[in-house]
């Protein structure tokens, strides 16, 4: 302990501007973050002056987080290269170091200079956000696990297995060159842990902090925390640096299988991923959501061209069966093949999770789609539908599929102001356009939740004549529950606006003083695969 | 006997270049040992090898009865190493470096620092970034040498150093030798020569001979022999007849097992019409110049010369 303490103080004494930089971009962001959650809420989606501050300052917690992690590159190279263990000229291997003695002051150093102030920063900002830090313990546990996972240790085994800071920053730049292509591939992937990525900077999230998947954090950082590890013994303990470089190698290998995999909501076209995240069921096991054929001559397959579009839209009807009291099930991903009469076949998915692709809920809240139908739709190119619009096909669906359980209800009546709505965090609703809800929750997205209300259809507080009830309803968090996602400010936002899927609808869209808002949270049962097979399906325009 | 440092067919390959060859090597405690050798020799990776900072192809060094593969931590204690290529922790002061090495040394001796720091004119407010070469490797000695440690690894510690810096050094040095056992490597066998009790040459990887220095300067003679009329290079001389010229008269060589009784008569039956034979003791330098001169040439050796040393 005694030489751990040593080398501490010396790092201390040597690195103390490195250590003030760290801390005073940490202490800046706290600032900032409290002063953005601080903004009065009527204006935090407007385009006024106070909007415009919301934005400058979202923009100010990016720019921050990101020098946050310059400084810890920064902080934790220098450290790291003051007794640098690759090399055969430096001073200290030649003097009585012991090697593992040296690796518990280097992280002894991290912990209070890195991970220490991160905690207490993060408890100020939770605070400052009006969440409880003391019931989010868990969160920021697995929160700071991931950070270890995916930025501590990978930028402390590249120091330790290079020997100059310019080796430790190309090297990096190297690895992120690796990841970057499969990252900016996933970009444009709707609902994929990149699309989510950008998402998520607008909510003041970390740069590339959803660049995995969000279920399967845990088990690529635990990967990270060992290759890195390993790295770091072999380097340290066993001097064995080509050995470590090796092993480190390993490291961006595993983040890209990880971005490509995009466990758990894999694209359906990974046949060995699909399998293993969506078994498919047989009939007999089939599961309460069962899927056939809804065509009829009121609900014929519609195929739509936008002009310009070089591609048109298909809508395939499909009937469901009724889910059970308290249940839910969502669409994850869609693969469609079609084969013409001559033979030729075409396929394509449609990947990710969206909102609109819940399928069905209950009966109790299935008021919107009262005939259990729902359109399975994808995008044909248009040279491809040139062969299939004049003859009959066969149109083959796969869907992967959520199962989901009702795990809590809440009702709030409106409006609300920053009220705690438990299992989702701090929400309030506004008026904007039809009505909207908005939550801050710590460290994680809440899990898939359900948030309904009647609109009335006369502006309020007019009498309620001829009442007809009309739901606005959005979704938010995510089925995948873990309990925090990687970043470094901890609050998440997650929220929408209330749409209604009824066509039906007239007259106007007013949420009413005391209209009960429903926060119905859902749990996730199974993922299933299903398959549905359509004959003689006419894809005309 | 004790043997702070030994080893045994000690081998170090760099892919296919082999940089230390077959070393069996003991250097006796106590003793100054020079390890000479040109540029390239091996005599840095010998030491790197020493102090465990590379592992050893084949064979096995030790310092201290301890296997180099597992010198580390404690161990070092009682070992001081100072090499010309060491890096040092430049952001600190030579007070905040002494004061940080301190720590580490159980026997430190603050009062043989605050010698050290007069005796080599240190200046400890300043950072070692902005010192001269020569002040940093006195800094260097000060911090290995203050713990009296039992062995002194010294990599061409006076390399490039002006001749005050190298007096200076040498002085602090012979001033603990006897407390403790020197090894240090050199190619400038002038500054070596002077204090030093022993001596290896170390020669593309191999050590061609390693042994006290009265013994060496003891067994290497320069032999002029003047013939009564001009005569060729006589054909197979023996192999302790080392660089043998001849011009005119005169016929030059290096002998290298000198004999105080027996040379002059071996010398004598082999030339005897020779008007006179002068056998000289030779410096240092002579005799590794002679001994490199002839390994260079045993690569293409010339009929007249059985073999090298």
């Amino acid at each position: 302990m005694k030489q751990i303490l040593h080398i501490f103080a010396k790092d201390v004494r040597r690195f103390w501007p490195e250590i003030l930089v760290s801390l005073g971009v940490l202490a800046a962001l706290v600032l900032v973050c409290s002063r953005l959650w601080s903004l009065p809420q009527s204006t935090y989606w407007g385009r006024d002056e106070i909007g415009q501050h919301t934005d400058n300052l979202m923009l100010i917690t990016q720019i921050l987080s990101a020098f946050l992690l310059v400084s810890w590159w920064l902080l934790i190279t220098r450290v790291i290269h003051a007794e640098a263990p690759t090399g055969e000229t430096h001073f200290w291997i030649t003097r009585p170091y012991d090697r593992k003695l040296l690796v518990a002051a280097k992280f002894f150093f991290l912990v209070v200079f890195l991970y220490a102030p991160l905690v207490l920063a993060q408890m100020l900002m939770l605070a400052a956000a009006g969440l409880n830090p003391l019931a989010s313990i868990a969160g920021m546990l697995f929160n700071l696990m991931l950070i270890t996972g995916f930025y501590v240790l990978p930028l402390t085994a590249i120091a330790t297995v290079t020997s100059t800071f310019f080796r430790t920053t190309l090297t990096l730049f190297c690895a992120l060159a690796v990841i970057t292509p499969f990252a900016v591939k996933d970009i444009f992937n709707p609902g994929s842990p990149m699309e989510t990525s950008l998402n998520s900077l607008l909510y003041g999230g970390l740069p590339f902090s959803h660049l995995l998947p969000v279920g399967d954090q845990l088990s690529l950082s635990l990967l990270l925390i060992a290759v890195c590890g390993i790295a770091i013994v072999l380097q340290y303990i066993f001097r064995r640096s080509w050995l470590a470089r090796i092993a480190l190698l390993a490291a961006p290998a595993i983040v890209c299988i990880g971005v490509v995999a995009e466990a758990p909501r894999p694209e359906l076209s990974d046949r060995a991923e699909k399998n293993l995240h969506y078994p498919l069921l047989s009939t007999a096991t089939a599961g309460p959501l069962q899927l056939s054929d809804g065509r009829d001559e009121q609900h014929p397959v519609v195929v739509h061209r936008y002009p310009g579009d070089d591609f048109v839209w298909v809508r395939m009807p499909l009937l469901l069966s009724p889910l059970q009291e308290g249940t839910a099930a969502t669409q994850e991903g869609l693969e469609v093949t079609i084969t013409n009469a001559s033979g030729f076949s075409w396929s394509t998915t449609v990947p990710g999770w969206y909102p609109e692709h819940v399928l069905l809920i209950s009966s109790d809240r299935s008021g919107s789609w009262p005939e259990q139908r729902r359109q399975s739709q994808f995008t044909i190119p248009i040279t491809v539908y040139d062969k299939f619009k004049s003859a009959p096909v066969t149109v083959h669906l796969t869907l992967a599929r959520a199962e989901l359980q009702e795990a809590g209800v809440t009702r709030i009546p409106f409006p609300i102001h920053e009220t705690f709505v438990p299992g989702v965090g701090l929400c309030r609703a506004m008026k904007l356009g039809y009505g909207a809800i908005q939550c801050r929750s710590a460290f994680r997205q809440p899990q898939l939740t359900y948030v309904s209300a009647e609109w009335s259809q006369s502006p309020c507080p007019a009498p309620q004549t001829e009442m007809k009830e009309v739901r606005g309803e959005t979704w938010m968090g995510f089925s995948d529950s873990e309990p925090a996602d990687l970043g470094i400010v901890p609050v998440q936002y997650s929220g929408g606006a209330f749409m209604s899927d009824h066509n039906n609808t007239t007259g106007g869209k007013y949420l009413c003083t005391g209209t009960p808002i429903t926060f119905t949270q859902y749990k996730l049962v199974r993922r299933t695969l299903t398959n549905l097979t359509l004959q003689n399906v006419r894809l005309s325009e | 006997m004790n043997y702070p440092i030994r080893t045994t067919n000690l081998t170090r390959r760099f892919g296919r270049a082999i940089a230390v060859d077959g070393v069996d090597l003991s250097v006796p405690e106590g003793a100054i040992y020079a390890l000479v050798g040109a540029n390239g020799a091996g005599k840095t990776t010998l030491i790197k090898l020493l102090m465990g900072i590379l592992r050893p192809t084949f064979g096995r060094c030790e310092a201290l009865g301890i296997d180099s593969r597992r010198l580390a931590g404690a161990a070092f204690h009682r070992i001081g190493y100072v090499s010309e290529n060491q890096e040092m922790p430049e952001g600190m002061t030579v007070g905040g470096m002494l004061d940080y090495f301190r720590g580490f040394y159980p026997a430190w001796d603050r009062d043989l620092e605050a010698q050290l720091v007069r005796q080599f004119d240190l200046p400890l407010s300043r950072k070692l970034k902005d010192l001269s070469r020569g002040m940093k490797i006195k800094a260097a000695f000060a911090s290995s040498l203050a713990y009296r440690p039992s062995l002194i690894v010294l990599d061409e510690p006076f390399s490039g150093l002006d001749p005050l810096v190298r007096d200076e050094l040498i002085e602090g040095l012979l001033e603990r030798a006897q407390e403790t056992t020197i090894f240090l490597s050199s190619h400038d066998l002038a500054e070596i020569e002077s204090f030093s009790s022993h001596v290896g040459y170390l020669d593309r990887g191999r050590l061609l001979f390693s042994e006290e220095m009265t013994v060496l300067s003891d067994r290497f003679r320069e032999v002029t022999v003047t013939l009564a009329s001009p005569a060729p290079l006589p054909a197979r001389l023996p192999a302790t007849w080392l660089q043998p010229q001849s011009a005119d008269c005169v016929l030059r060589f290096v002998h290298n097992a000198f004999d105080e009784h027996a040379t002059p008569r071996e010398i004598a039956a082999r030339f005897p019409n020779a008007r006179a034979i002068a056998i000289d003791p030779m410096a240092l330098r002579a005799i590794f110049l002679a001994i490199a001169k002839s390994n260079r040439g045993s690569a293409n050796q010339s009929p007249a010369q059985e073999k090298v040393a």
